[in-house]
């Protein structure tokens, strides 16, 4: 195998993962997110001899991603209120399933993009938030307000769960 | 720093939130309370995001990739969103493939671990870590978000927080994909491989150069420990096992 083919498969390795997780909760739908996935990583093979070193890998492949899912809205004249939030997650058949999870994810799902992207980026990318800023091209400071109004709704959620739950034991 | 100014910051990075704030942590005790409820929520939310990745999905990438790198026809059947009445002929063969491969991969990797001596074992498992001997040297510790990440792709979970992780990366060892941590202890740092993809043989050697290797088994696969003689070995692997769960997913 040669050195091209080797670091393509060790792409692939490390960030399958966390660019399905990502493209996932981009579009909330596990055909699209897979589609996305492959695509980013067939135009990465291609652009591979431009990849500078492997500590960029993660910021070129989901630039790639993030492209690619633009692309996808501009092809089908969607917009983004036509995402299939309904049909987002249902993994009650899986492992580990929670009603407490089941509500967080369509927590998730129902935060506004501008809020729900940098959270991902941080959680399921492990980006800085200068990684963010770089990415999103949104000052810092712009990104630190996002992550903490995403995570405050979210924990309003929360919140509200536990009173509902608390009011239905009663 | 005050309350409001504390808790802004830990609502931005709960994991990273610097000296400053956990100082105020340690003085405070509604924001200590706050901030446990804090931690609980990063945790749900941790598992929220990990949803099921499909088995198959890095053969299928392979697949594709092959395929178009060979110019072969096939390339325009694959089963992309546009085209998802893909010929089932095409869907039989591709699901084959991608299970054939993992099948291949499987067997190679347990068979590569399961030879050879512990001496053999780890040498290979030293070298690994002196081919990345510059992460032995980082002092920065990472945020808690970049070590979730680096397990979370090699489907392990964060129970409790796992103090002074300078690195944390995913690396191949034999062609499996690992999670590559180093911690600094008081006595030199320690690299953690944490395999769940590969059987290793249980064993605790000790090099001539008086490096240390340790070798247990998680709930699937395997974990390693290299660090020196004079570390605790056996209390950072403690530590380890109680701060991480191997999802069967």
């Amino acid at each position: 195998m040669n050195d091209k083919q080797n670091l393509f498969n060790s792409l692939v390795e490390a960030y399958q993962k966390p660019l399905y997780r990502y493209g996932y909760w981009l579009c909330g739908d596990r055909t699209i997110a897979e589609d996305l996935v492959q695509e980013t990583f067939l135009r990465a093979w291609r652009a591979l001899d431009s990849l500078q070193s492997m500590g960029a890998a993660k910021s070129w492949l989901i630039t790639i991603l993030r492209r690619e899912n633009a692309r996808r809205f501009q092809r089908k004249s969607l917009d983004y209120s036509d995402l299939p939030m309904e049909s987002l997650v249902d993994e009650r058949s899986s492992e580990g399933f929670s009603a407490e999870l089941e509500s967080l994810r369509v927590g998730i799902a129902n935060l506004e993009e501008m809020y729900r992207e940098p959270l991902l980026m941080q959680m399921v990318m492990g980006f800085t938030q200068e990684e963010i800023s770089e990415q999103m091209e949104i000052p810092a400071n712009t990104v630190a307000t996002r992550l903490r109004r995403a995570r405050l709704q979210l924990r309003d959620l929360l919140m509200d769960e536990e009173e509902e739950m608390g009011g239905a034991t009663q | 720093m005050n309350c409001m100014e504390f808790r802004r910051i830990s609502l931005e990075d709960p994991q990273h939130m610097g000296d400053e704030a956990d100082q105020h942590l340690e003085q405070c005790t509604a924001c200590h309370t706050y901030y446990r409820g804090l931690l609980q929520q990063e945790r749900l939310l941790e598992k929220a995001f990990a949803i099921e990745v499909p088995d198959d999905l890095a053969a299928r990438v392979t697949l594709r990739q092959r395929l178009e790198e060979q110019g072969d026809s096939a390339v325009t059947m694959l089963p992309t969103r546009d085209n998802v009445v893909a010929p089932v002929k095409w869907r039989k063969w591709a699901t084959g493939f991608a299970l054939a491969a993992s099948i291949v991969a499987v067997t190679l990797g347990i068979n590569l671990r399961t030879q050879g001596n512990p001496a053999q074992i780890a040498q290979m498992l030293v070298d690994h870590v002196e081919h990345e001997a510059y992460t032995l040297q980082l002092q920065d510790a990472v945020t808690q978000g970049r070590l979730a990440y680096t397990l979370n792709n090699v489907d392990i979970e964060t129970l409790a927080h796992l103090g002074g992780v300078t690195f944390a990366g995913n690396c191949l060892i034999e062609g499996q994909l690992a999670a590559h941590l180093v911690v600094q202890t008081e006595s030199g740092p320690v690299t953690i491989l944490m395999m769940p993809n590969s059987e290793l043989r249980p064993f605790d050697y000790s090099s001539a150069d008086a490096t240390r290797v340790q070798t247990v088994a998680l709930e699937r696969g395997s974990l390693a420990l290299i660090g020196p003689e004079a570390v605790d070995l056996d209390r950072v692997r403690e530590r380890v096992i109680s701060s991480v769960r191997v999802l069967r997913i």
